[in-house]
């Protein structure tokens, strides 16, 4: 049961109906908790064990994290006056080294867990590939199913730890709350990845219904069904196509097939982002953004601070800051200081930092080198484009370029687009090997061709105009979102106007959109 | 205070930091301005800014950041 | 309970509008040159009246035509198979037309293939959908026969069309839907024999058998397809339906690619024995290879015009015997003529 799927919208109105029972205000979380573990049973994942061992070790460390700030505290006020500044600071280099090791624990089980089921097959491969050249020895791979979500609830949960220690966050005292926010079925299956004080107290207080939080919710739910069903469903057999066979396609085919991956790729997880957020929006719970118009972005950087931000999120404020700011960074910057110029000595963390984060965002996504590649090529732009910001300066100023200049804006935007929608080669390839062979192909092989088949090989010419009309809508929708808020700009229309819009948006869903054939269901952000 | 002024007016020349407000959640600053402001205030304040002191409402303005280097230094 | 009524209203509204939007899109989008158009239409005419109902599969359609049955006893009936009909939609179908019809005989062209498949394509389980005439049906079937990834395709027939810019076929769809011949519900193709009966003048020019060697069958029936057909079978005898499973002939091309046609008998003829109902192989046929002869079908297994009018006075004349308490066992052979002569 996707959450795309007329399953789950039957199983969502059960749950609704039973969440919004007026004597069941003061349990609402213990439906919701209850609906999360039905939905994780009904998702064909059976193996329950990963996500309690995640759940316990997350509401233990935080505990045990809430009782050392708790002592600590105490302690400080007890001592007042009676201390000096060395007693202190020992004291709390004690706790702080306590807390790490319960931080450490838990960042050892939980992400030792995610390995174990994600990367196992992976390791054992290159060990193999290893051991083989000397021997015949052959370590046998393991074939675990990955448990739903456990990239999405690891990373959530150990941002939640990580809070607690800081004493960003309280912990949580119940168990059973603890569960529910690992699990909140809207957001399981593929994020986003909630932070702990945002995301808790929604799910943990008491909502009433209101028409504002229905009437909003269906129009994502719509809005979200509109962009999977016309757009990325559509697109998906053949943009597949292009990848699967691109031996037989131009370089200048396999360019426009990462343009369109990387759309096709936008539209399906943004969709499943607004389906997800709507139901939660009708449960009165507001689950963070995951995107902001991405593909307006002007650079690298800033695309990864509007793509799927709760995860660049999540490492910048819990892998980025941590490194750039740990010991090895600042001795690191020191040396940099001695040898290099100052502007660039003084990126020196950032970059250690970036480099490692880039390597983790990629082998996050997924167990191969393709990905870990994708991770290095990202992170390695983005640090070059770093250090050469004096250098573009300068070029600027000889050419006479502004930076509010609008043809020079669309310029950046068009560009950044081309990176993206290139590196999209990586995830789009079924291995490394092809990923490569199909950049070799792209460079040695481009010629620009305007035959039809070129453009769109394969592709039915009405799928076509339902596909561009779907995009049309989305960029003209985008743009309007880039101004202001799309439902303070639908609160100025009238009632008539409104409901046309939905209308049409219905009937277009139920013409255009593709249903039930074929390969529609899961999203292609679930896998990771 | 003006020797935090000077700092971030050397970082970002073109922000007026004795008015803004929402440097982190209204994105002006990002990572690498942080790690490179961090850099800088633990060398000139002699303080250390750890993990612990990375939260928004430490750095959204001027006011902020001199309100935690005046309680990073005092720590008691 | 103001928000009760707000969404109700709300619902109210989209409902209106997406039925009046599929009666459009069906009327100008769907095919004016396929004959379920006709069938359906013509169903619903009978309505009350149907004392006799074929079911089956494409062998079915075209096997038995209403015109000459009615003709040679003087019943009433219609031809509702479809298409790779799947077993399910053939027990909705027979429900869904019992509550409405005086139904006294169902006469039911077992498919071999569909005995087997374990799960149908959407388009067969559309053509049973559109046959269903009350919403209970309709509901139960999309319940028990289908994922709930297929009530779309379904239920909204705009779902179902790929091609919504081809102005060529909407243009002929509105020209011939907007004639008088539309309204009289002629149907334009001379293939359309009427109640369901589909009638080809094409002749296969395959290869002619004389005798067939036996081979190696893995042939064996889907569990839910058994459970279906014995769930048939229990229905029409407690509503005192008499029952007919049949197999209607096929060339000896197609016998020869089902390898051990007995191995399919015999498992039919056990489950009619076992739930009391009559079984007759057309393949058993005494005569078939001389009568039916390639000249019959339109292709491997389906028989053309004459084979379809030929069958269908062919089977009422068997029919009109086993009425009258006459002897048929003289129709049947022991084993499928094919076969014979062929150790």
């Amino acid at each position: 049961m996707t959450i795309n799927s007329m399953s789950f919208l039957i199983f969502f109105l059960g749950i609704a109906i039973v969440y919004y029972l007026p004597f069941l205000k003061k349990y609402q979380w213990a439906v919701l908790l209850a609906a999360s573990y039905l939905f994780y049973f009904f998702t064909g994942t059976d193996n329950f064990i990963y996500i309690l061992v995640t759940t316990v070790t997350t509401h233990v460390s935080a505990r045990m994290l809430g009782k050392k700030n708790n002592q600590q505290a105490e302690w400080l006020k007890v001592q007042k006056g009676s201390r000096t500044k060395e007693e202190t600071a020992q004291y709390k280099a004690r706790i702080k080294s306590e807390k790490n090791r319960i931080v450490f624990f838990d960042i050892v089980v939980n992400i030792g867990l995610l390995i174990f089921v994600k990367y196992s097959n992976f390791f054992i491969f290159n060990i193999n590939r290893i051991l083989t050249v000397e021997s015949s020895v052959e370590l046998k791979a393991l074939n675990i199913l990955v448990p739903l979500g456990i990239s999405y609830y690891t990373l959530q949960s150990i941002g939640y730890v990580l809070d607690v220690s800081k004493g960003k966050t309280q912990p949580e005292g119940n168990v059973f709350k603890t569960a529910l926010f690992v699990s909140y079925f809207p957001q399981i299956t593929q994020g986003p990845i909630g932070r702990f004080d945002k995301l808790a107290p929604q799910l943990f207080g008491a909502h009433g219904f209101s028409w504002q939080n229905l009437s909003s919710g269906c129009q994502r739910i719509l809005w979200g069904f509109f962009k999977k069903t016309v757009i990325a469903d559509r697109m998906n057999p053949f943009v597949d196509e292009i990848f699967l066979n691109f031996d037989q396609h131009s370089g200048f085919t396999l360019f426009l097939g990462c343009v369109y991956f990387s759309i096709q790729a936008y539209a399906d997880f943004s969709a499943y982002m607004d389906i997800a957020a709507g139901y939660s929006q009708i449960l009165g719970i507001g689950l963070e953004e995951n995107f902001k118009r991405p593909f307006f972005s002007q650079s690298l950087a800033e695309y990864w601070r509007r793509w799927h931000i709760t995860l660049s999120s999540w490492f910048r404020d819990y892998l980025f800051y941590p490194l750039s700011l740990s010991a090895p960074a600042v001795k690191l910057s020191r040396i940099g200081r001695k040898y290099l110029p100052a502007r660039i000595a003084k990126l020196v963390p950032s970059v250690y930092a970036m480099f490692i984060v880039w390597f983790a965002t990629g082998f996050w996504h997924d167990a191969s080198w393709r990905y870990i590649l994708w991770g290095i090529a990202n992170g390695t732009i983005m640090i070059s484009s770093m250090c050469l910001s004096e250098q573009f300066k300068t070029w600027k100023q000889k050419l006479h370029i502004r930076e509010e200049n609008k043809f020079w804006q669309l310029f950046r935007r068009l560009r950044t687009f081309l990176l993206i929608s290139l590196l999209k080669v990586f995830p789009a390839a079924s291995s490394t090997g092809n990923s490569l062979r199909i950049l070799k192909r792209i460079v040695t092989d481009f010629r620009i061709e305007f035959s039809y088949q070129a453009w769109f090989p394969g592709l039915i010419k009405n799928y076509l105009a339902y596909i561009l009309f779907g995009l049309v809508l989305f960029l003209m929708v985008s743009i309007r979102q880039e101004k202001e808020h799309f439902r303070v700009h639908m609160e100025r229309k009238s009632f008539v106007y409104r409901w046309c819009l939905y209308l049409v948006l219905l009937c277009a869903i139920l013409s255009f959109g593709m249903f039930g054939t074929e390969l529609s269901g899961g999203f292609e952000y679930a896998q990771y | 205070m003006e020797k935090l002024m000077n700092i971030l007016k050397e970082l970002r020349p073109e922000i007026d930091f004795e008015k803004e407000t929402k440097l982190i959640d209204g994105g002006i600053l990002d990572s690498f301005d942080m790690v490179s402001l961090i850099g800088e205030l633990n060398e000139s304040f002699g303080i250390e800014i750890s993990f612990d002191d990375m939260e928004p409402e430490n750095f959204n303005s001027a006011e902020q950041i001199y309100q935690m280097i005046v309680r990073l230094q005092s720590e008691d | 309970m103001r928000n009760i009524k707000k969404i109700a209203g709300r619902l109210l509204l989209i409902s209106v509008v997406l039925v009046l939007f599929e009666i459009m899109v069906e009327f100008v989008y769907r095919p004016y040159n396929r004959y379920s158009l006709y069938a359906i239409r013509e169903l619903k005419e009978c309505q009350g009246e149907i004392d006799t109902l074929f079911l089956g599969t494409s062998t079915a359609y075209r096997g038995f035509s209403p015109d000459i049955f009615d003709k040679e006893l003087g019943t009433f009936s219609y031809n509702a198979a479809t298409a790779s009909q799947p077993i399910d939609g053939t027990l909705a179908l027979l429900k869904d037309q019992a509550a409405r019809n005086p139904i006294e005989r169902v006469i039911l062209g077992v498919s071999q293939r569909s005995l087997v498949k374990e799960e149908a394509y959407i388009e067969r389980k559309e053509e049973v959908y559109d046959r269903l005439l009350s919403f209970k049906e309709k509901v139960s079937y999309l319940i028990d026969g289908c994922t709930s990834e297929e009530w779309l395709n379904l239920i909204f027939y705009s779902t179902r069309i790929e091609k919504y810019l081809d102005a060529g076929q909407v243009k002929k769809n509105l020209a011939y839907k907007l004639s008088d011949a539309y309204k009289e519900n002629k149907a334009p193709m001379e293939t359309y024999g009427g109640r369901g009966f589909l009638a080809e003048d094409t002749i296969y020019q395959g290869k002619t058998y004389e005798t067939i060697t036996k081979g190696e069958s893995t042939w064996k029936a889907d569990e839910d397809n058994e459970k279906a057909l014995i769930e048939i079978m229990e229905y029409c005898r407690a509503n005192d339906i008499e029952l007919i499973l049949t197999f209607i002939p096929v060339t000896g091309a197609q016998i020869n690619s089902y390898k051990d046609v007995g191995a399919i008998h015999d498992y039919v003829q056990a489950l009619a024995d076992e739930y009391e109902a009559v079984f007759w192989d057309f393949n058993y046929y005494v005569r078939v290879k001389e009568e039916f002869s390639n000249s019959m079908f339109k292709d491997k297994k389906h028989l053309n015009e004459a084979g379809g009018m030929y069958f269908s006075r062919l089977f009422a004349e068997v029919y009109q015997k086993y009425q009258k308490g006459e002897a048929i066992e003289g129709y049947f052979s022991d084993i499928c003529p094919y076969y014979e002569n062929s150790y």
